[in-house]
């Protein structure tokens, strides 16, 4: 992967980038309390969404790629019309402190959100109401995922446990919990669905297999104490690869089979925050503390 | 009977019904079909004595036959009439008749029950049964009874101890057709009965069988409704039973059953009557008595003697109720059959000398109605009076209707031609009348016998008269009320008529007792008609009245009519709108600006010195200072001394520029004008008069100084146009002005005015003086110029009388006047101005924006005629509008200037040097964005003021002054509120003159996107707004912008209470609780303390301990049975006794266990399970899990040497957490002779209830790492260590 496009427009640390479903769309939001979104190829600025009375922690696109739902330390969570950069009227209040971490259902219409008053909180998106809330952690929840098919949701926090919830009836079906259990600060399902990819911070990123409840690999190389790094998984001619930030300004790429690092991508100036790979292309995007986003393609040739 | 009826397994009648059978199956058409006999037979609908029926007899318990007589002679061919009693819950209630042929050849089993068609056969069930092989073979001939099909209950089998021939008449072949049947049963016809059968007839020999045909006859139509007769009933001596009497053992005559006595316990429904109603009896009599003859039917269980429920008085009217009394040996006397006796024997009774009627009454209804009917005649007695007044409506066959005064008899029908003393046709209609007697009774002594006491019957009035013929009466007369016997109008009549009653009066008329009511001076309630001269008076003055009022109300006409004569509706329509307008406007003035600083420069303090010095003894200052601020109705609040402080909120603006009205704000008077158009509509009337006389109007120190007024106004006398005015509390300012200047004009009044010049001037020079830059001053001045001038006014509006609307003369008088006023003032305030700008404090900062719009306004005055029209209303209003422009002005650049400093901090590093102001309206401002919108604004309104100018209003519109609001928050919108014009940006531009231009990109779409973000979080507000857009609740900004940025650190357990909903809320009780126990607390801590000690000491209670000990002796028994594992059984026992709870979040710990239900003290709830440890693992193990960052210990110390640790591994019980005034205790008991941790119950716990028990860490009272204590209880201690 080689640098490609350096985006810069945040006027603050960016916090999360994603890129949309369709793979158009790269959205990146800040600590400016805005969310820009780019074009993932061209890195034209299409939008800027602006909005939140606070910074923003963490965006998700919608399946459909039309709605992007933000999360900000002013406890709201806010959709955004895409096409229109407006944003929909009716935040969704409930959270009691920051909104860190949000995940639309496969299907659209929930939304999970985890938040610094350690709830987890599912919403139904057309109502902007609380379906259900998940009495889950002790600690600031750092990540919420909804696996492919949307009847399961893992949740992981400060408290170092990740718990596997399941989408209709709110109940736990699995704690996962290493023993040393330092904090989680991400966690997300592979693309299959069977796997758990959990960051936590003592600079390792677990994969578990939630179904046995056990660690099946962890990655290392990259450093991570302090800061809740997201990465996500992508695919590579021999394989799947697991791609995470760092604190020092790194990216580290790994093979999700062997956990050797296969490639190390350095350009930020700080922390890397969000990490994204794009779904069907060759892609990835990063945004950083320094208020950057960039975006790395494989190399054709 | 035959022998084969009994006896159809013997061979014989076996092979007589084979024959038969098979002679039916040959000729399936002959035989009657199944249809027929189903339909035959029909349920008739229960009758009474049918009802009364009971067929015993079950299926199974054979069959009785009931023998019918066939006038056949062959008795073998007769079948009997099966009655089989199917023992149905409902027997009794239906019966079900069997309709014999008309021959009697055929009988039909007649079957009983609810179920009709038992004895029907069903073709399949026939065909079923009717093998010829079997029947012979069953000693009983098994025929089977089925239901068809529609009855859909199943059919039955039933022995049927019959003849082979009533086996054939029955059985009906296989293929009857079905659908005839089912067709039949809607149908008028219902089937057909076979009349005769050649099959049945024993005397024809086969070949003639053949030959003939059945004869049926169709049933079902003729008497659809009618249920058909019993045939039985043909059968002599049927219902004696005498039929069949040797043979029959049914019981063939209605059987009547008794019925069942009532029995509270087990039937249903009120039981018979225990109560009886007394009547008749005279009301007076003590219930003693009453009781004394009742008691002796049975023992009383409650007597109560009616009484009026609204005076109390008595009716006449008891009830008693019976009980039941046990006699002791005896079957007991029911209440029942006490009341029976009682009816029984009570009536006819005597009471006194009044026979009682008693009446049984069950639920008391008859008690009711009766005390209604008296109470009803009492009532209506005292009812007609009333109706007197209306007529009486006509009799149908009376004479003429009672109009005529005394016409005592024209009641009397013509046609009854005996006298009065012959006795009337008796059931002549006519005798009962339909309008009630008593009214058309006037002066006639009348005796009244109510319709309670004797019937009213037209018959009754014969023997009623015969009755009393010894009394010279005039005549009976009866209505449904009663009787009356009238009788002359005379001396004599009222005696006779008072003889009568002594004589009569309740004496019995046959069975029934005259209860008389004698009335010997005619209808109480008939009033005499009052004197003539009476009459005449009364008129005279209504007349009076009436006149009086018509005169009144043409005047009102005429000078309604005046008024619309030299009134242009459309003036006065805009004038409606002006007043409002102006008193809306002059209500706020007096109430935020006028009130507060007229008392304040009232305050006589103030004013003497100045006064003294000026040497002007003005006749109100000197009064005026002692009087206190009165408020309007209107404003009630705002005139109370607190207000002083709010007029600097409220700040008048004096729109200006060149092009532009002050525009933002004139909706806002159109707007509260049109709320209160149904007023406006109202007030006109009232308003309307005055107009013509304006001198009544006072100014506006009138409505703030109420009491000021007995010397001012000895001229204008208390007119009622003048009451009528002050009513009107809130009179418009401009147009007081307006009238009263024009006044001035008209009348030439120049003393007067020479005076509020004068006074003016005194002011001015005063003011001048004490100047200094005060603005308070200014404003203290402003305010007694204006009450200065108003009272110069109020002079002139006193002689004023009628004006005109306007008069150029008088205009250009108060142009003039004004621009001096306000040549003053700027002169004056540009002299602060030129400092202030220098300086570039705040504070004078208000006074250089005031100054310039000053300036403006004066040019405009002097300048545009638009404006100048605006521009009217006198000197009052001018000040009065200078002065909160004044005072709204300081608020503004205030907070104009936190703004702007926010801005800077804010955008400090985005500043680019300010441009020049080029434009008409620069953009010089941090907030460029003003621009775009206002020119918008002003030309979108522009056009609706104007039309307003054209009118014909404009004489006196008011000028729009602004409120400015100093609480809206100073946001774009809160600009552009602020900002109404030029000037007021030109002013802006100056103070943020050298601020660093932001670099915004394009200004408008920024401002519109700020606008739009501001709206989105305050759910769709727009425009100014009073609060600060901010994130509600608890929010702590991070430093790097967001929570992802920010990095993960940890969060402290006292910042986690502050959001975390759950915690919160304890933590809200706490404060509460603390708060309510702060005096108090040592008591409640040593109460807790106490409570815990005791429950601690009487802990093992002696239930437990049975209980306990039953529980071992228990374990040990099942032990030496199984002799399994010890370790399960004792896990068992603490199983057992183990209480249900669950963990869910709680507000002292992360989590905590909760009581699913109400715990008694001391009981067990729950075992701290965990592995148990040597002390050196838990060290470690301790070590570990700190390192680890398990926070929390699940470490339990048994003993000295052991530990539980339940952080892996244990139970629930680990989450109980601390807290100082636990509810739970933990204890360490040997069972089995190991030791167990163990939770109980300190106190009841209730459900839900957090368990808690006390840690008993050590106490570490210098160390760091104390362990802060959340338990919210009352007596916490704040730390775990």
């Amino acid at each position: 992967y080689k640098p490609k496009l350096i985006l810069r427009g945040h006027k603050r640390g960016v916090s999360a980038v994603r890129f949309s479903p369709d793979g158009n769309w790269i959205a990146s939001c800040s600590a400016d309390s805005t969310i820009k979104i780019w074009d993932a190829r061209s890195g034209k600025l299409a939008h800027t969404l602006e909005g939140h009375l606070a910074g923003i922690s963490t965006i998700s696109w919608s399946p459909d790629s039309k709605l992007i739902a933000s999360g900000s330390d002013d406890k709201s969570i806010r959709l955004w019309d895409v096409a229109t950069g407006k944003a929909y009227p009716v935040p969704f209040l409930g959270h009691h402190n920051y909104v860190y971490s949000l995940a639309f259902s496969p299907k659209g219409n929930m939304l999970v959100s985890g938040s610094y008053d350690e709830a987890v909180f599912l919403w139904d998106v057309r109502t902007a109401r609380v379906l259900r809330s998940l009495p889950a952690h002790s600690d600031p929840v750092g990540g919420v995922d909804f696996i492919r098919d949307g009847t399961m949701v893992v949740s992981c926090a400060g408290d170092g446990l990740i718990r596997i919830w399941d989408t209709g009836t709110g109940q736990c079906l699995r704690t996962l919990v290493h023993e040393d259990n330092p904090p989680v600060v991400s966690v997300r399902f592979s693309p299959n669905g069977k796997f758990v990819l959990a960051w936590t911070l003592d600079s390792c990123v677990r994969l578990w297999n939630y179904v046995e409840g056990r660690c099946v690999k962890t990655y290392q190389g990259h450093k991570n104490s302090k800061y809740s790094i997201t990465g996500a998984f992508g695919v590579y001619d021999s394989g799947a690869f697991a791609v995470s930030g760092s604190e020092d300004g790194d990216m580290v790429v790994w093979d999700v089979t062997s956990k050797a690092v296969l490639q190390r991508l350095s350009g930020h100036d700080g922390v890397v925050l969000g990490v994204d790979t794009h779904p069907t292309e060759r892609m990835i995007v990063s945004g950083g503390l320094d208020g950057t986003v960039r975006i790395w393609r494989e190399d054709e040739a | 009977m035959s022998f084969a009826d009994f006896f159809p397994a013997a061979p014989k009648a076996a092979k007589r019904a084979a024959e038969e059978r098979q002679r039916a199956r040959g000729k399936p058409t002959d035989i009657l079909s199944a249809t027929s006999v189903s339909a035959g037979v029909i349920v008739r609908p229960s009758g009474s004595e049918d009802s009364q029926i009971s067929r015993p007899g079950g299926v199974t318990s054979g069959s009785i036959i009931e023998q019918a007589v066939t006038g056949q002679e062959d008795s073998e061919s007769v079948p009997g009439d099966l009655l089989n009693g199917v023992g149905s819950a409902s027997s009794h209630a239906s019966t079900v008749s069997s309709v014999f042929s008309a021959n009697n050849q055929l009988s039909i089993i007649s079957n009983a029950g609810a179920i009709s068609n038992l004895h029907n056969l069903t073709p399949l069930t026939n065909t079923e049964s009717s093998p010829p092989g079997k029947a012979p073979s069953s000693p009983q001939f098994k025929s089977t009874y089925g239901h068809t099909p529609t009855d859909g209950s199943p059919g039955f089998v039933e022995p049927l101890p019959d003849s082979d021939a009533m086996v054939a008449n029955a059985m009906t072949p296989a293929h009857t057709p079905l659908e005839s049947r089912l067709s039949a049963r809607p149908a008028g016809v219902k089937g057909s009965i076979a009349t005769y059968d050649p099959e049945l007839d024993p005397k024809l020999n086969s070949k003639q069988k053949r030959k003939l045909k059945a004869v049926y006859r169709e049933f079902g139509e003729e008497d659809d409704d009618l249920p058909p007769k019993d045939p039985r009933l043909a059968i002599p001596h049927y219902t004696k039973g005498a039929a069949n009497k040797p043979k029959c053992k049914l019981r063939t005559a209605p059987y009547i059953l008794k019925a069942f006595p009532f029995d509270s316990a087990t039937s249903v429904g009120p039981g018979p009557p225990t109560q009886v109603v007394v009547t008749g009896f005279n009301p007076l009599t003590p219930v003693s008595h009453i009781n004394a003859l009742f008691s002796s039917f049975g023992e009383i269980a409650e007597t109560s003697n009616k009484t009026d429920p609204i005076s109390g008085s008595l009716l006449g009217v008891c009830s008693i109720r019976y009980k039941d009394r046990i006699v002791r040996g005896a079957a007991p006397q029911l209440a029942i059959d006490a009341a029976r006796r009682a009816e029984k024997g009570g009536t006819g009774q005597r009471i006194g000398t009044y026979t009682v009627r008693v009446e049984r009454d069950r639920e008391g209804r008859r008690c009711r109605r009766a005390v209604e009917a008296v109470l009803h005649r009492l009532r209506g007695e005292e009812k007609k009076p009333e109706e007197k007044e209306t007529p009486p409506q006509t009799v149908p066959n009376s004479a003429p209707p009672p109009t005529a005064p005394k016409g005592p008899s024209v009641k009397v029908a013509p046609k009854i031609p005996e006298g009065p003393k012959n006795t009337s046709r008796p059931g002549f209609p006519s005798l009962v009348e339909e309008s009630p007697i008593l009214n058309q009774l006037k002066r006639e002594p009348y005796i009244f016998i109510a319709h309670c006491y004797v019937p009213v019957l037209s018959t009754t009035v014969s023997h009623l008269k015969k009755r009393l013929k010894a009394f010279d009466w005039k005549e009976v007369r009866l209505d449904k009320t009663g009787y009356y016997v009238i009788f002359d109008n005379s001396r004599r009549g009222e005696d006779e008529a008072l003889r009568c009653y002594k004589a009569c009066h309740m004496t019995p008329l046959f069975t029934y007792i005259m209860n008389m009511e004698c009335q010997q001076y005619g209808n109480p309630s008939y009033e005499r008609s009052p004197s003539p001269g009476q009459v005449e008076a009364e008129k005279r003055d209504k007349a009076e009245r009436e006149r009086r009022r018509v005169e009144y109300e043409q005047e009102i006409e005429i000078q309604k009519k005046q008024r619309a004569s030299d009134l242009d509706p459309v003036r006065e329509a805009a004038d409606i709108v002006r007043r409002e307008l102006i008193e809306k406007l002059l209500s706020d003035i007096k109430s935020r600006i006028a009130g507060p600083a007229l008392f304040n420069y009232l305050d006589p303090d103030r004013h003497v010195d100045k006064r003294r010095r000026l040497g002007i003894s003005d006749p109100y200052d000197t009064r005026r200072p002692t009087i206190h601020i009165e408020r309007t109705d209107e404003s009630p609040l705002a005139g109370t001394p607190d207000s002083r402080a709010d007029p600097m909120a409220a700040g008048q603006r004096r729109p200006l520029g060149s092009s532009t009205l002050n525009i933002t704000a004139l909706p806002r008077i159109r707007k509260g004008a049109g709320t209160k158009q149904g007023i406006v509509g109202f007030a006109d009337e009232r308003r309307k008069r005055p107009v013509p006389r304006k001198a009544d109007i006072r100014p506006l120190h009138h409505r703030l100084h109420q009491f000021y007024d007995e010397e001012d106004s000895e001229d204008e006398q208390r007119t009622p146009m003048t009451r009528d005015t002050e009513e009107q509390e809130s009179r418009p300012l401009s147009r007081m002005s307006t009238t009263s200047a024009e006044s001035e004009d008209e009348n030439a009044k120049v003393p007067v005015k020479d005076r509020t010049e004068e006074d003016l001037e005194s002011r001015w020079g005063g003011e001048d003086e004490g100047e200094d830059g005060q603005a308070t001053t200014f404003i203290h001045s402003d305010a007694y110029r204006d009450e200065t001038v108003d009272a110069s006014i109020e002079e002139l509006a006193r002689e004023a009388n009628m004006l005109p609307l306007s008069s150029k003369k008088r205009k250009r008088l108060l142009k003039e006047l004004e621009a001096r006023k306000k040549q003053r003032e700027d002169d004056k305030l540009f002299g602060i101005e030129r400092e202030d700008i220098e300086t570039f404090e705040a504070a004078p900062i208000n006074i250089e924006i005031e100054v310039p719009g000053e300036e403006q306004e004066v040019k405009a005055e002097a300048e545009t005629p638009v404006e100048d029209l605006g521009e009217l209303p006198d000197a009052t209003e001018a000040t009065a509008k200078t002065k909160p422009k004044k005072k709204g002005a300081k608020p503004k650049k205030k907070s104009k200037k936190q703004l702007f400093e926010e801005r800077e901090l804010k955008k400090a590093q985005e500043r680019a040097l300010l441009e020049d102001i080029q434009e008409e309206q620069p953009a010089e401002e941090i907030e460029e964005e003003p621009q775009p919108e206002e020119e918008i604004e002003p030309e979108a309104e522009v056009e609706p003021p104007r039309a307003e100018v054209e009118w014909g209003v404009s004489s006196d519109v008011p000028r729009r002054t602004v409120e400015d609001d100093e609480s809206i928050i100073l946001d774009l919108d809160g600009w552009q509120h602020l900002i109404k014009d030029n000037e007021d940006l030109h002013f802006l531009q100056d103070v943020l003159k050298d601020e660093p231009e932001a670099d915004l990109g394009h200004a408008a779409a920024w401002a519109w996107k700020q606008k739009e973000i501001k709206a989105l979080n305050r759910g769709g507000e727009r425009g100014p707004v009073r609060s600060k857009t901010m994130i509600e609740g608890y929010y702590v900004p991070n430093a790097s912008g967001s929570a992802r940025t920010e990095g993960t650190k940890k969060i402290l357990e006292s910042e986690k209470s502050k959001y975390l909903p759950h915690r919160i809320r304890v933590q809200k009780a706490r404060e509460e609780r603390e708060a309510q126990a702060k005096n108090e607390t040592q008591s409640v801590v040593d109460a807790a303390k106490l409570a815990a000690a005791k429950s601690i000491s009487g802990s093992s209670s002696r239930s437990n301990r049975a209980n306990n000990r039953r529980l071992v002796a228990d374990i040990n028994a099942q032990k030496q049975v199984i002799s399994g594992d010890a370790d399960v059984l004792r896990f068992n026992q603490l199983k057992k006794r183990k209480k249900p709870v669950k963990f869910a979040r709680s507000a002292i710990h992360n989590w905590g266990l909760y009581a699913m239900e109400n715990i008694s003290a001391n009981d067990m709830i729950i075992e701290y399970v965990g592995e148990k440890v040597r002390q050196q693992v838990a060290d470690m193990r301790e070590r570990r899990y700190l390192k680890s960052g398990i926070g929390s210990s699940y470490l339990f110390r048994i003993d000295e040497t052991t530990v539980i640790d339940a952080t892996k591994r244990g139970g629930i019980a680990r989450f109980i957490n601390h807290s100082c005034t636990p509810n739970c205790t933990a204890k360490i008991i040997k069972v089995e002779g190991s030791k167990r941790i163990v939770i109980y119950a300190l106190r009841d716990i209730a459900q839900n209830e957090e368990l808690t028990y006390d840690y008993k860490f050590e106490r570490e009272f210098d160390s760091d790492d104390r362990i802060p204590c959340l338990c919210g209880s009352s007596g916490c201690k704040g730390f775990l260590n």
